[in-house]
């Protein structure tokens, strides 16, 4: 599957395609095939010979992990997927380097914009997200490196396609899609006139919330300047009307009671929990009365620890420290104190997840998600 | 900006410099792939009488057949390269009679 052109979206020479594409081989190699075959390899070898030696079985995470360290299979296995997702930055940042002050130009000049963009240089990132590049990704999201810098939006617009081999959508919007059809198909008497996306990116959710309701006025912010100014001249290349704007998710500009749907797609998992709770109190400001708070959901609850070690590999390997606070926070209780009414709390319950399908082997329900959450204000 | 901030790269493989050599071993893979493409252009363009000039390869448009073709090359390129990986899985998938494989030089490094 091949990204939808727009204005901002890197060119690649033959050479870089290719080296992009064969990241993408590498990482469906590691999400199909080796990570699954660890939990084989702990079933078959690992877990008996731990037992052998010791008496009991792994009772930890810790001993779950010193069962496999010993596994040649386990310990490259590993290696292989941390070198795919260094090279996958590397390799799209080489091309993205190549053609910057083009990019940077293209977001600098919109022609005949139907929404509107602005940043806060005022505004600074919040210290955890200097501390940790979540994915290694270099520079994290919000990293400028000049004037008028796109960098790290194309960067995450590129290596999210690839990241996945594709199985994102050609805009990166099949979560988006999913999420907002969700919520039409089950509240079909919902319109909102005017939606918020949190942490808006490159814009891979807004744009199916505008296009799911093409009369409602959509918002998308971000507490990153380069993600801002791409997200708009990428939306307006496709056509798409939104208004995105520099902020913090947890204190926005924004008038009280001012939306009707405050919303977020992969926000939340790569926050600490004082900020996921903030967001969901500056939600609850946002909303006019009846409006509606609606997430998406981290892995369901891990069973048991070596559930928890199979599928936290991205906590350890890729720099996802914050995915482990959201998964272990009660959200019905973490809605209650932003505010809401503990019985307008609902999920979808339980999910297929729309990618990594892999990731989690022949244990299917440690690849699906927990479920979209969702809140109404009285 | 190629570095990225954070907790620094996990251990592998026991020793830090064996990982980082995992790394160029897999970036020089990249572009021994890369040049298997490239190849493959080539042979595209020959089949439709043109030469293979840069310019020529550049504007080159791959076919859905052309990309599905390359992705198997690569999946199998990957396989071939870490035959002795997924040797180790096969014993796993074959059950309990199989050998743990790796044991044995890990038991001596964790000595």
């Amino acid at each position: 599957m091949t990204q939808t052109r727009h204005a901002v979206l890197p060119d690649q020479t033959h050479d870089e395609a290719a080296r992009e594409a064969f990241v993408g081989n590498m990482r469906k190699l590691f999400t199909e095939q080796l990570w699954p075959g660890t939990r084989d390899v702990y079933e078959t070898q690992a877990r008996p010979a731990f037992e052998r030696k010791t008496g009991h079985a792994p009772a930890n995470i810790r001993e779950v992990r010193e069962s496999l360290e010993p596994s040649f299979f386990y310990r490259t296995a590993n290696l292989i997927g941390r070198s795919a997702q260094e090279m996958l930055w590397d390799t799209v940042g080489e091309s993205i380097e190549r053609q910057l002050d083009d990019l940077n130009a293209k977001a600098a000049n919109v022609p005949a914009p139907q929404g509107t963009m602005r940043v806060n240089p005022d505004l600074e990132a919040p210290r955890y997200m200097d501390m940790v590049d979540i994915h290694v990704m270099p520079g994290n999201f919000h990293t400028e490196l000049g004037e008028g810098d796109v960098f790290a939006a194309a960067l995450y617009d590129r290596g999210v396609h690839h990241f996945a081999y594709g199985g994102m959508g050609p805009e990166n919007e099949f979560l988006g899609i999913a999420m907002s059809g969700w919520l039409k198909a089950n509240y079909p008497d919902f319109a909102p006139k005017r939606i918020l996306d949190m942490g808006s990116g490159p814009g891979f959710s807004t744009l199916p919330w505008k296009r799911l309701y093409p009369d409602a006025e959509v918002f998308g912010i971000d507490v990153s300047a380069p993600m801002v100014r791409y997200a708009h001249a990428r939306a307006e290349s496709l056509g798409v009307a939104v208004h995105y704007s520099q902020q913090d998710a947890a204190h926005t500009d924004f008038e009280d009671g001012s939306f009707d749907l405050v919303t977020s797609c992969l926000l939340t998992h790569e926050n600490p929990v004082p900020q996921i709770r903030r967001m969901f109190a500056e939600s609850n400001r946002l909303l006019r009365s009846g409006g509606m708070m609606f997430i998406d959901g981290a892995h369901p609850p891990a069973r048991d620890h070596e559930d928890e070690f199979f599928t936290t590999w991205f906590n350890y390997n890729a720099n996802e420290p914050f995915a482990t606070g959201l998964r272990k926070l009660d959200l019905k209780e973490a809605f209650a104190t932003a505010g809401f009414p503990t019985d307008a709390y609902f999920t979808s319950g339980a999910r297929e997840a729309v990618y990594l399908k892999g990731m989690a082997g022949k244990a299917k329900r440690s690849s699906a998600s927990a479920g979209y959450r969702g809140t109404i204000k009285p | 900006m190629r570095a990225a901030r954070g907790p620094k790269r996990p251990d592998y493989m026991g020793n830090p410099d064996l990982d980082r050599f995992m790394m160029m071993f897999t970036a020089l893979m990249s572009d021994v792939s890369a040049l298997r493409d490239r190849l493959d252009t080539h042979e595209q363009l020959a089949i439709e009488g043109k030469v293979a000039t840069p310019d020529a390869i550049e504007a080159f448009e791959a076919s859905p057949e052309d990309v599905a073709r390359r992705s198997a090359l690569r999946d199998a390129f990957l396989k071939r390269i870490f035959r002795v990986v997924f040797e180790d899985l096969e014993r796993a998938e074959r059950g309990p009679d199989g050998s743990v494989s790796g044991s044995d030089d890990a038991e001596a490094r964790n000595a």
